[in-house]
């Protein structure tokens, strides 16, 4: 396939920085940084190829590098993109070199361990959004979790141990069942075919029985929910963001949070349908819950980052309740949602960490006024913020009106087995939508905090205005928020067929009636069983009857006797 | 740049100066940031001529031809790009120019040059110069969207846009901690309303497929507008009532009006363009835009006209007792918007856009001329040194017509209008809105209730003419209640300017929109405005439904030329005597009787004014402080406590409790594992033998019994001896047969044998105790045999 070298050299770039990162000397910071910044900037750069080989008209996978890997366990590396997955790459590779660039002068300590960690942190990430294997996925998703640990756990705050660690046990929790489940999924898939492989074009051929898609997908859906987060099982987020240094806070919700997402629309409602439809209700419940939750604890918080990663919870509520609507609407501003979420809560957390690095306190009853002191970065702060509470024109809005507007039709579009699929479609969308006014509360509420009312405190009065390197994270973030605001169309048509064949295939999936594991379009009904046993009875009374007749000492055997 | 259709270069024009401004403006001189802002603003308003009636010489006037050859409704349609397309839902970016957002364009294009130039002067000495013009043109802007966008969600980015703007304005000094909140007040009661607005957009949508203006209004599509949604009302009902919702919180009616006397914070040239003028009207325009919706459910207006009267009565008694020049102003805008609003829930489209046009003219030139007073006034304040005095106090000012001639001939015309007297704009905006109230009448309802709103809002006009006229006295009239009043001077020419020109168009814009009677011919130009919205509005009721009883029956009602004379004589009446009891109580300065009336019988009544209800106070305890302390306690109980506390750390607390006590036998001596070994066996067993009590099972098969021990678990059940009695004399028998005793787990025993008690003896070994269990056997044909004795 062409430019399939793409997405492995992807992977690669990142890697081989870090590794030339861990080869220089301790001593040259600047070469780390210099190094860092040169090794995602070109991997952004190469990242922008991939348009010269996707076809957005295309609705499979694309650029699809396909190795053998671990031929014992029938595992795979195979990689490729489709509409679902190459914006998400392309916001991972985007966000990364502008994340350096802004917190170049945060990092003192082991900066040459932070480049490699953060450069690590790349090729996982991208390695999970471009897997097509579901254990290469999984071993990308491990690889994640590793370098996150460490930036929370060294460069972290005072209460970094505590956060780190809550952090990768949650993951881990759910993670694990994952895993049982792939291993499940894997030893069906061989059970029915007779060939091992961890494949997942090949996984999903296989139709597994109601219920043990109704358990594999729990596990799934555990392990993702945690990542994305949906409430209750939230509350690792903004531990790890108020103790995670900057670059850590921005890529764990610029990216990370994602993961959760997009885990369900790869694999937990591709393989197992009948499990969504049925567990549809609850995390969709869940997410209005989470919507309105995190809205409501977003309010209540002084500390700064705290605040917005509450509203992290918030946001990411839309994009989880959007998929489950099956809609076109949904799913597209579900993923638009998250590239909007990404820049914007980016652009949030880069604009603390710019306060952060002159005051060193993030708490909002510190700050006051600064707007007169920074009103370049109080101007475009307030674009940013204005993104995320979904202001028209902004991305914010574009992806949030289309997974609400999705949920509003969505009683058109439900499964035929599964009438009830979401109770009460337009009251979900109902209670999501005041989302829009929770989300103006404690955004302006904080944005007010922050950089209106008077300028006293002393030492907020010599607060310097942007640098130009700060200014040059900030502009391409606040001009690409203009742009998705008001030029959607080009990405929502890279997604849709993507999305329109996600929904053809799982109305087709959810459609096939349960039985024993097997290939879709393939269940042995109960007549074909009796046929076949009619067969075989035939085939034993022809045997007796062949051995009955024998005239001579020919040997007989098989259908009909005659040969 | 020719492939910009021109419509969109009319609201492009003000944003280009904005983002012009706002990048740059803090480099340019004022000079230059001001001509930028002016210029992009009167360009787009000369555009706006051009497009609607054309230019002598250049040509234009497509709207102009559109109406005469009969299709005004349709205008001018343009299509910039498509904006979303997300499988069979698409948005275009298009705008549309007929004959009612024309009308709007114009208002908006006209007084926002006025006020750009009335700023030049107003702002000159605000150090963020640019920052002022760049929001003001941006707010243009935006309003140019709202009203241009030919579906909801492009009039939706117009629609928050002015919102932001808005609480940018408000808060522009917003050092002043109340003036930012202010700002945030406006935005986030805004955004209540725009949640509705959502939510009235989804309902259409889901119900029609189609956002936009001209597809929603045809047949078609309409046809799901009667089909019955929440409680047999039908579908239009509901999306017109939350779409009406959202325009409360626009345009400032209850509950959701809040909002407006607080934005009074903002710079005075900002109060009359956006808080009086343009902004908060886009919720009527809105209304009137989707009439072919309204017109198809009679609640939906039912709750619209209601609203706005109610509106309309409740903020002219909250402005008697105001103080504040703006507040007065703020809350006579809330007013005359609830005026609007029973226009428009009667179905009275026209005097809708007529009020809605006459009050942008003569509430413009109020604000405008507080401004000049307050700038007058602080010039007074700053020359006597009177710090701390309040620009905008009435009760310090007084006599003003000496110092501020100009000003004051405006704010007498303006107030003329706005009291309702011939010939002023007002009187015929006004009257139209009145007699549309008294002759309406809505399918199914009394038709008293169009005399309901007829006389709410007579009363609510004879209070506007009174706190209008109130304020006037006590600015302009009898002599001066302060020092700094006697120093203050008229404003200059950029300001006065605009003054006049607002003043002239609130005397003559009622020329265009005179009653229609049938006795008396009129030139057309009376009627221009009626003939001009006509193509745009829908005039009847839309029932296309199996009842359509109403169907093409006209929303509003007939009056005779002699009620109608006789209504505007009342109007006119009214207005008189609200201007002659303002006169009576302040027309040379409060009179005692004020203080008397204040502190005696109309005590409480003033109270209630001066503290506008208690609303704000209400508001506060009931949404504001449980709100933050849901929040509060959502975070502290919810997540800190339930969920980190209980589920997440006592998880690991469970964990680690187990590791330590691992740790603690774990710990390499044998003696410490061989008593673990021990405690546990003896556990083990105990556990087990307390589980089970000895018993046993009896079971008739032919003519014998088989009994079944159940000894028990653990230890006694393995080595005890079981021994049985089965003719129930207490000791332990022997079989008769066998001549062996009966013992061990199961035995046989012919039915004679036993008596009407066994029992069974279990020896333990160890504790050389014997258990004894005893059971009474019921054997089914003793039973049976009993039974027969009894016969």
């Amino acid at each position: 396939m062409p430019g399939s070298f793409l997405l492995p050299l992807l992977i690669a770039l990142p890697l081989l920085g870090a590794i030339l990162v861990m080869c220089a000397p301790r001593t040259e910071s600047t070469l780390h940084r210099g190094l860092g910044f040169v090794f995602t900037t070109v991997t952004f750069l190469v990242s922008l190829l991939m348009f010269r080989y996707f076809n957005v008209k295309f609705d499979g996978y694309q650029l699809v590098f396909d190795h053998e890997w671990i031929p014992g366990l029938g595992a795979r590396f195979k990689t490729g993109v489709d509409g679902l997955s190459v914006l998400l790459v392309l916001l991972t590779t985007f966000l990364m070199p502008l994340t350096l660039l802004g917190t170049v002068k945060s990092v003192e300590r082991h900066a040459r361990e932070f480049m490699a960690a953060m450069l690590v942190l790349e090729a996982g990430m991208i390695g999970a959004f471009v897997a097509l294997d579901v254990f290469l996925f999984y071993v990308f998703w491990e690889v994640m979790l590793i370098p996150m640990y460490l930036l929370i756990g060294i460069w972290g705050g005072q209460r970094r141990l505590y956060a780190s660690i809550k952090f990768v046990v949650y993951t881990m929790v759910g993670s694990l069942l994952m895993l049982v489940a792939i291993f499940y999924v894997y030893v069906q898939h061989a059970n029915v075919t007779g060939t091992y492989t961890t494949d997942l074009e090949a996984l999903m051929q296989v139709a597994l029985p109601h219920g043990a898609q109704y358990w594999c997908f729990a596990a799934f859906a555990l392990a993702f929910a945690i990542k994305i987060p949906l409430f209750p099982v939230h509350t690792w987020l903004p531990d790890a963001h108020v103790e995670a240094p900057t670059a850590g806070s921005v890529i764990l919700a610029g990216v990370l949070l994602k993961f959760g997402i997009y885990g369900f629309l790869r694999y937990a409602m591709p393989l197992f349908p009948h499990g969504a439809a049925e567990w549809a209700p609850a995390i969709a419940i869940l997410a209005v819950a989470g919507i309105i939750y995190g809205a409501f604890v977003a309010f209540s918080q002084d500390d700064v980052k705290k605040l917005v990663a509450y509203s992290s919870v918030s946001h990411m509520g839309f994009c989880a309740l959007g998929i489950f609507t099956l809609t076109a609407m949904g799913i597209s501003g579900s993923i638009y949602a998250m590239l909007s979420h990404g820049l914007t809560t980016g652009g949030l957390f880069l604009g603390i960490g710019v306060l952060y690095e002159r005051r060193h306190t993030r708490r909002m009853a510190e700050y006051g006024g600064i707007w007169k002191q920074m009103p370049l970065f109080a101007g475009l702060y307030l674009i940013v913020v204005m993104g995320s509470a979904g202001l028209p024109a902004l991305s914010g809005f574009v992806g949030e009106y289309l997974t609400l507007f999705g949920t509003f039709i969505s009683g058109d579009t439900f499964p035929e087995a599964f009438p009830s699929y979401l109770p009460m479609p337009r009251l979900l969308g109902a209670l999501a939508t005041t989302g829009v006014i929770l989300g103006a509360i404690y955004l302006l509420y904080m944005f007010q905090k922050v950089f209106f009312g008077k300028l006293d405190k002393a030492r907020n009065g010599h607060l310097r205005d942007l640098s130009g390197r700060e200014l040059a994270t900030f502009l391409p973030l606040v001009v690409l928020i203009f742009a998705l605001g008001m030029f959607p169309r080009p990405a929502l048509q890279v997604m849709e067929p993507s999305v329109q064949k996600f929904i053809r295939d799982y109305h087709r999936r959810v459609a096939e009636p349960d039985g024993p594991a097997h290939v879709y379009g393939r269940l042995p009904t109960a007549q074909a069983k009796s046929i076949e046993e009619g067969l075989d009875q035939l085939a034993r009374g022809a045997d007796r009857v062949g051995s009955l007749m024998k005239p001579s000492g020919t040997p007989q055997a098989g259908f009909g006797g005659a040969q | 740049m020719s492939s910009i259709p021109s419509l969109a270069w009319i609201p492009l024009l003000p944003l280009l100066g904005a983002l012009l401004n706002l990048t740059l403006g803090r480099r340019l001189s004022r000079g230059a940031v001001h001509t930028i802002a002016i210029a992009a603003v009167a360009a787009a308003f000369a555009l706006c001529i051009y497009l609607i009636f054309g230019i002598p010489g250049l040509g234009g006037g497509d709207v102009w031809r559109a109406y005469k050859a009969g299709s005004g409704g349709t205008g001018i349609a343009q299509t910039v790009y498509t904006w979303i397309e997300v499988g069979s839902f698409k948005v275009e970016l298009a705008f549309r120019l007929d004959t009612l957002s024309s009308v709007m364009v114009l208002i908006v294009t006209g007084c926002s040059t006025l006020i750009h130039i009335y700023s030049t002067g107003y702002m000159s000495h605000e150090p963020r110069y640019a920052a002022y013009f760049g929001y003001l043109n941006l707010f243009t802007g935006a309003m140019l969207i709202l009203v241009l966008g030919a579906n909801l969600p492009v009039m939706f980015i117009g629609w928050e846009g002015v919102g932001v703007c808005s609480f940018l304005l408000i808060g522009f000094w917003y050092e002043n901690e109340s003036y930012a909140n202010a700002g945030r007040k406006a935005f986030v009661v805004n955004r209540i309303g725009d949640f509705c607005f959502l939510l009235g957009m989804f309902l259409l949508f889901w119900a029609t497929k189609t956002l936009d203006f001209e597809q929603l209004e045809q047949t078609t599509q309409g046809a799901a507008y009667v089909q019955p949604f929440w409680g047999g009302e039908r579908l239009a009902a509901a999306a017109g009532i939350f779409l009406f919702i959202g325009a409360c919180g626009k345009s400032a009616q209850l509950p959701l009006y809040v909002w407006l006397p607080d934005a009074m914070a903002g710079p005075t040239p900002v109060s009359a363009l956006i808080h009086a003028a343009t902004m908060v009207t886009a919720g009527v325009y809105m209304v009137v835009r989707l009439s072919f919706l309204y017109s198809a459910s009679t609640t939906a207006l039912i709750v619209v006209s209601t609203i706005g009267m109610l509106t309309a009565l409740a903020a002219a008694f909250m402005a008697f007792a105001q103080t504040d020049l703006k507040k007065v102003l703020a809350y006579s805008t809330v007013s005359q918007l609830g005026f609007m609003f029973v226009a428009a829930g009667t179905g009275n489209w026209v005097a809708a856009i007529f009020h809605l046009g006459t009050h942008a003219f003569f509430k413009a030139c109020l604000f405008l001329g507080a401004g000049s007073v307050m700038h007058g006034m602080e010039h007074g304040i700053e020359h006597v040194g009177a710090h701390g005095q309040s620009s905008g106090d009435i009760t310090k000012m007084g006599g003003l017509r000496r110092h501020m001639p100009i000003t004051r001939i405006t704010f007498m015309i303006s107030c003329l209008a706005i009291a309702g007297i011939f010939p002023f704009s007002g009187f015929f905006s006004k009257d139209e809105i009145l007699a549309g109230a008294w002759t309406v009448h809505p399918p199914g309802w009394p038709v008293w209730y169009g005399k309901l709103l007829w006389a709410g809002l007579l009363i609510a006009a004879l209070g506007t003419a009174f706190y209008m006229w109130r304020l006037y006295f006590l600015v302009f009239g009898g002599s001066e209640r302060s020092d700094a009043a006697k120093h203050a001077h008229e404003s200059p020419r950029s300001m006065t300017m605009p003054l006049v020109i607002l003043a002239g168009l609130a005397t003559i814009a009622g020329l265009i929109g005179f009653p229609h009677l049938t006795g008396i011919k009129l030139p057309s130009i009376t009627h221009a405005l009626s003939s001009w919205l006509a193509p745009s509005v829908t005039p009847t009721w839309w029932n296309p439904g199996p009842d359509g009883v109403n169907a093409g029956q006209a929303i509003m009602g007939h009056a005779s030329d002699g009620s109608i004379l006789g209504l505007a004589a009342l109007a006119l009446a009214i207005g008189g005597a609200g201007i002659g009891l303002a006169w009576m109580f302040y027309g040379r300065g409060p009179s005692p009787t004020v203080a008397r009336l204040t502190e005696g019988p109309l005590h409480g009544a003033y109270e209630a004014s001066k503290n506008k209800l208690w609303v704000d106070e209400i508001y506060e305890a009931a949404f504001v402080r449980p709100f933050r302390v849901v929040a509060r306690g959502l975070y502290e109980v919810v997540d800190r406590f339930l969920i980190d506390t209980i589920a997440v750390n006592g998880v690991a607390m469970v964990v680690s409790v187990f590791g330590r006590l691992a740790r603690w036998f774990q710990n390499g001596q044998v003696q410490r594992y061989i008593a673990g070994i021990v405690v546990g066996a003896a556990v083990l067993f105990l556990v087990t033998d307390w589980s089970e009590k000895p018993t046993f099972d009896y079971e008739v098969v032919g003519d014998r019994v088989h009994l079944t021990a159940q000894p028990g678990a653990g230890l006694m059940s393995s080595t005890s001896k079981l021994r049985w009695d089965v003719d129930g004399d207490g000791t332990p028998d022997i079989d008769p047969k066998t001549r062996k005793p009966y013992e061990g787990l199961e035995i046989d025993v012919l039915r004679g044998d036993t008596g009407a008690k066994v029992s069974l003896f279990i020896d333990d070994p160890i504790t050389r105790k014997t258990r004894v269990v005893t059971r009474v056997l019921r054997l089914p044909a003793d039973d049976a045999a009993k039974a027969q004795e009894a016969k």
